[in-house]
Formats: structure tokens, C-alpha cells, sequence
């Protein structure tokens, strides 16, 4: 009888552990899946950081804002007597 | 126990069964082995493909290139290539014409590039496509025409600092200047990882990984990318009104060794392929040798100097003008009678210099030139360096030993001028230039007494004040600087009217914060001397360069009617601006 009894407590803790091994497997694609579209997010992020960076460099090339500045707005360097020295 | 009560038949009968048991058992499983070869074997095939064991690649980004303030000089992106697999292709005939207006090119070019390589499963179709170009193909969908993710390199300042940076060829792989010097530390460790991918491609598992991936370093110069852009305009400004046949300029800090600018004409755009030829991207200040004429004679005087057997008065006598050394004759441009040391250098006398190089010993002189740098390399991580050179001694002649003095029979780049330089600029000091940007400061040599270094120096301030650099005035501040105007050195000796031009100098003279070799080959606008064509240069790029490394003017003087253009200054006279 006791035999009987440690045998389907055995079988239990088997279909139990079994059970268990599903659904953490489950588990682990769907985390497995969420890191996997994190890291794409992250990939694409820094692609678009990258692009940026390169469009920020390329509006502040000195060739187009020395042009701005000179042809639009009209500025100049000073001459250096028109420069007051402050001490 | 209890077996004593169970018969022997009773035994067999159990033997039978479990033997029978298993019997079936093993038919079953042959037979379910059978049919699974014969009817499912192509479903199951199919399937086992589609779960797979893979290895995968992580990419690993290649570093940026910075300048000293950190604005990017090198950044890479992603970008989409197209490539085909021929024989899925094959099948997609009817619509080649579609692909082809896409890319902008004929049936009969895709034809070229498809037919001779019908059994290959990848062929390039077009790499590093443009945004659009990549959703179009999306678009048309075709059987055997697929897009990779690739990367590429991109330069926002373009031909500007082209030969600092150099470039990366198609495979993202460093080909000339930093991107080649450093390729080691910009190129990433790809990782590997071992992954299940489904029928689709799409990653499923990840099994292990095989290989960290490990992203590339990014790479901080010591230019600052706004002066390079000065230096770059106004050389480029320079060659082209001079007619000249090349051109470069090199800007060191001479405190810590570190390049601010360097530039050459002709110069290329490295975001452009198509553009380069090689002799437009050959590094100029790193790799060209030349004589350097008379800009050594601020370090054959500082050697004289040295030997305590000159001081700045000392008197020289130059008439007539020329004099005999063996069978060869050493001339000024005219007869300048009794100059001193100084003198020597501010009217740049040849016949000066050489009499004071011949009252040298040979070993001084080579010893002196050597300490400076010359016919070493600088140590600035540039491909092609050359070493220039500086003949033993124990072989010169008389000639040789007097033509040294001012710069013939010696050859260097522009760079080693420029570190020279600021062992003048640095009190004695000679350091390894950088192109790196320096957090320390590197171990340097004292090669000359401070007391020399700065009495060279006042000599030098002369040059640009009363001397042959005039031009090399900046308003504001004291210049020190020397010209040199060099015959250019052919197979039979030296040209007769081709030139270059040099400008070495320094800003302030007093304390110098910026040293400047201009070196200008063959100019042919009507001038050839260094002080009209190089010394111009230095000026107008040091008047920007100063305002913009916020170098504080030592010689602002009377300024005559100044015009207030600070927001909130005072208009001049008013009582505050007495105020201390």
C-alpha cells in the first residue's frame, strides 16, 4: 500500500514537473521573442541615432552655414579695430 | 517472499507474454520507421529544413571618427544592397524590365551580369543602394532578387578633412589615413551565435553564443574640424589663384604636439568613389618630401646660438653678396654688407648663413639638425610617412656642409617642419606629434635652452615685422615666422623657374599657441616668393583660427574709432568703461 502510494505520488510529481518544463519553455519563447523585438528596436534606434547625427553634421557643414550667414543674413567678421578688448 | 507459491507454468506463461510484447513493440516501430521513409518522407524532409540550426552573425558597427570637440567626422549607416539568386531569378523574366527602370540600367546589362553565372546561388545585383532604389525593389517583389543590410561609411565634412580620414572601400574596410591606421581599433568583432531559424528566416531559439559581438572604438582626433575648414578654404582659395600645382598646410599645438589642421590641395571627397585618383588622395604633409629652403635657418642660427660661440649681435660680414665654397658659389639675392645674427634671418642671407654653418663643426650642425626632428618620423599615425633626409656628416662636403645651412641637400615633410617649429615655440621642447587627441601630455626632450628658443623666436617676430613675411601680419597679434622660396630640385640639379613657396610661423610670437607650415608647389599666378605666396596664407587663416580657439589678441595697440559690437557693451568714453 505504501509502495502504491510513493509510486503515484512519484507519477504525480512527474506529471507535474513535466507540466512545469511546458510551460516554462512557453515561457522562455515568449520572453525569448520580446528580447528579440527589443533588440531590433535597439538596432533600429541606433541606426536612426547614426542618421541623425549624420543629418545634423550635414546641415552644420561650415560650407552651407558660412554661406547662410554671409549671403542671407548679411554677416561679417569684425576688423580688428572694431574689436573692443574687455579686461 | 511469495514466489515459493507461483508454478513454473506460471512463469513461462509470463516470459511469453513480455517476449511478445516486445516482438510487436519492435514490428511497430520498424514499421512506422518504413512508412515514415516511404509516404512522409518529403513532409518531414521540408520540415527538418525549416527548423534549423543555424549560426548567425551579429553586426557589429564600426566606429565613428570625432574631432577634438567631438562633431562627428566619420559616421556609418545603414544602407540596403541588392543581390540575386540566378536561377529563381531566371524565372521572373518577363519582368526584367521593371528591375532594370528601377536601378536605371538596360535589360541587356542585367543579362550581362545574370547569364555567365547562371549556376551561382548569389550574385551582387547593385550594393549601397539609395533609400528609394531599396523600397522600389521591395516593392516588385521578385522571385529570386533579395536585399542585405550593409553598412557605409559617410564623411558630413566631405573633401575638408579627406586626407586626415581617408576611406573605407565597399566591405567597410579602412584604405588610407585614419580609417586605414586604425582600422584595428574602428572595426567591430562581429559576434556569432547559434540560433534556430524557421522556414522563414525568422530566429526561433537561441541556442548559444559562440562570439561576444563587440562594437568598434570610436576614434578622437586632435583636429579641430572648424579650423581645418579655414585652413581648408583658404588653401584651396590659394592653389587656385596661384595656379599652383599643390599645396598643403599643417597647424600643431605646440604645447602638446597635437594637429589641429591638416590640409593639402588637390584634394577629393571621400564620400564619392568616383572621384578618387590616386594622386588626389595621396597625403601630401605626411608623405612629400622637399628641401626646405630657408626655413631651416632659424634652427641653423639656434644651433650657432647653442654653441655659445654666436650671440644675437654677432656681426657677419655678407659682401659682396656671394661667396666661393670650393668650386660652387653661394649667393643672396643682393649684397646686404654686415649683418648680425639676427639680421641673418630677418633679411634671410644665405652667404650669413652659410659662414656661420661652416664655422660650425659637422658633427654640431648634423647633431643640432637631428635633435630637431629632421630625417626622423613625427610619430603622427598617418599611412606613408616618410622619413626625409639628412646625410651623414662624415661624408659632406664643404658645399654640402654650407648648403645645409639654409636648407638645401636635405629633404622633409611638412609635418616634421612643423614639429621643428614648435621646439622653437615650446622653449626647447621637442614631443611627438598626435593626431590622436592627447589627454596627457607625452614624454618630450629638451633639445634647446629656453633662452635660445625665445631669442630665435624675437628674431623670427622681426621676419614678419620689418622682414621678408610681412604679409604674414595678423592685426592683433605678434607673428614670428620665416619664409623660404625653394628651388625645385629636378634630375639635372634645380630648376630654374619652378618653386615652392613656404611659410613657417607661429601666433602669438610672445607665448605661441599655434605653429603653421604652408608649403605651396610650383605656384605660377606671377609671384613665387614664400612671403607673397605662403605667408598670406598663414595670415588669413590665423585671423579666423584665433578667434575661433579663443586666442587672446597680445598686440591689439591703439584701435583707432572702435566700433562696439558686443550686445550690452559700453559706446566708448562712457564712465563705466574707466572702471577697472
Amino acid at each position: 500500500m505504501r509502495l502504491l502510494a510513493i509510486a503515484v505520488l512519484v507519477g504525480l510529481c512527474a506529471f507535474a514537473s513535466a507540466v512545469e518544463l511546458v510551460l516554462n519553455r512557453h515561457a522562455s519563447r515568449k520572453l525569448f521573442v520580446e528580447l528579440q523585438a527589443l533588440r531590433d528596436t535597439q538596432q533600429q534606434l541606433d541606426q536612426e541615432w547614426g542618421q541623425l547625427l549624420l543629418e545634423q553634421a550635414t546641415w552644420a557643414t561650415h560650407v552651407r552655414v558660412e554661406g547662410i550667414a554671409r549671403e542671407q543674413l548679411g554677416m561679417v567678421t569684425p576688423a580688428p579695430r572694431q574689436v573692443v578688448e574687455l579686461r | 517472499m511469495s514466489t515459493r507459491g507461483r508454478t513454473r507454468r506460471e512463469l513461462k506463461l509470463r516470459r511469453r507474454l513480455v517476449v511478445t510484447g516486445f516482438l510487436l513493440a519492435a514490428g511497430a516501430l520498424v514499421g512506422r520507421a518504413i512508412e515514415l521513409q516511404l509516404h512522409e518522407s518529403e513532409f518531414l524532409q521540408g520540415h527538418g529544413d525549416a527548423r534549423y540550426l543555424r549560426t548567425d552573425q551579429i553586426h557589429a558597427n564600426r566606429g565613428m571618427v570625432l574631432d577634438r570637440n567631438g562633431e562627428p567626422l566619420a559616421i556609418s549607416t545603414p544602407t540596403q544592397s541588392a543581390w540575386i539568386k540566378p536561377a529563381d531569378f531566371m524565372t521572373e523574366r518577363e519582368r526584367w524590365g521593371e528591375l532594370a527602370k528601377t536601378l536605371n540600367v538596360s535589360v541587356a546589362q542585367l543579362e550581362t551580369l545574370v547569364m555567365p553565372r547562371l549556376e551561382r546561388q548569389f550574385v551582387y545585383l547593385r550594393r549601397h543602394l539609395t533609400p528609394d532604389e531599396g523600397a522600389a525593389i521591395r516593392e516588385l517583389d521578385l522571385d529570386g532578387v533579395g536585399l542585405q543590410q550593409e553598412y557605409r561609411r559617410f564623411y558630413p565634412e566631405g573633401e575638408v578633412a579627406g586626407h586626415v580620414l581617408g576611406f573605407t572601400n565597399v566591405d567597410d574596410r579602412g584604405q588610407e589615413g585614419i580609417e586605414l591606421a586604425f582600422e584595428a581599433q574602428l572595426r567591430g568583432q562581429p559576434g556569432l551565435r547559434r540560433v534556430i531559424k524557421d522556414r522563414l528566416g525568422r530566429v526561433v531559439e537561441d541556442v548559444e553564443r559562440l562570439h561576444p559581438t563587440r562594437p568598434g572604438q570610436d576614434i578622437v582626433l586632435s583636429i579641430d574640424e572648424r579650423v581645418q575648414y579655414v585652413a581648408y578654404r583658404a588653401l584651396k582659395n590659394a592653389v587656385h589663384a596661384e595656379r599652383a600645382r599643390a599645396g598643403s598646410m599643417v597647424i600643431v599645438d605646440p604645447h602638446s604636439g597635437e594637429i589641429i589642421a591638416l590640409v593639402n590641395q588637390p584634394s577629393f571627397n571621400p564620400n564619392n568613389r568616383a572621384d578618387r585618383k590616386v594622386a588626389h588622395y595621396r597625403n601630401r604633409a605626411v608623405t612629400d618630401l622637399f628641401e626646405p629652403g630657408s626655413t631651416i635657418k632659424p634652427f641653423t642660427v639656434a644651433i650657432a646660438l647653442e654653441s655659445g660661440r654666436y650671440a644675437p649681435d654677432t656681426e657677419i660680414e655678407t659682401t659682396p653678396g656671394y661667396f666661393k665654397v670650393g668650386r660652387n658659389t653661394v649667393r643672396d639675392v643682393r649684397n646686404f654688407g654686415i649683418l648680425d645674427v639676427a639680421g641673418v634671418i630677418e633679411k634671410s642671407s644665405n652667404v650669413g648663413a652659410s659662414k656661420i654653418a661652416l664655422s660650425l663643426e659637422p658633427e654640431t650642425l648634423w647633431r643640432g639638425l637631428r635633435s630637431f626632428g629632421f630625417g626622423t618620423l613625427t610619430d603622427v599615425v598617418l599611412p606613408g610617412e616618410t622619413y626625409g633626409r639628412l646625410n651623414e656628416y662624415a661624408n659632406w662636403s664643404d658645399i654640402e656642409h654650407a648648403t645645409l645651412s639654409f636648407g638645401y641637400g636635405m629633404s622633409v615633410t611638412a609635418v616634421q617642419l612643423a614639429r621643428a617649429y614648435t621646439v622653437l615655440a615650446n622653449d626647447g621642447w621637442l614631443q611627438p606629434l598626435s593626431i590622436l587627441k592627447r589627454d596627457e601630455a607625452l614624454a618630450r626632450e629638451r633639445v634647446l635652452s629656453a633662452e635660445t628658443a625665445r631669442s630665435v623666436r624675437r628674431m623670427l617676430e622681426r621676419v614678419v615685422v620689418q622682414g621678408t613675411a610681412q604679409q604674414a601680419a595678423v592685426p592683433g597679434y605678434t607673428v614670428a615666422g620665416k619664409t623660404g622660396t625653394v628651388h625645385k630640385s629636378i634630375d639635372a640639379g634645380y630648376a630654374e623657374h619652378r618653386y615652392l613657396s613656404l611659410f613657417a610661423g607661429m601666433i602669438p610670437a610672445r607665448e605661441p599657441r599655434l605653429v603653421a607650415i604652408t608649403v605651396i608647389d610650383e605656384p605660377e599666378g606671377g609671384e613665387h616668393f614664400g612671403g607673397r605666396v605662403a605667408a598670406p596664407i598663414f595670415a588669413s587663416v590665423m585671423r579666423e583660427a584665433t578667434r575661433i580657439l579663443n586666442i587672446p589678441p597680445d598686440a591689439l595697440g591703439e584701435p583707432a574709432a572702435p566700433t562696439v559690437w558686443l550686445a550690452g557693451a559700453l559706446p566708448p568714453g562712457s564712465a563705466e568703461e574707466a572702471a577697472p
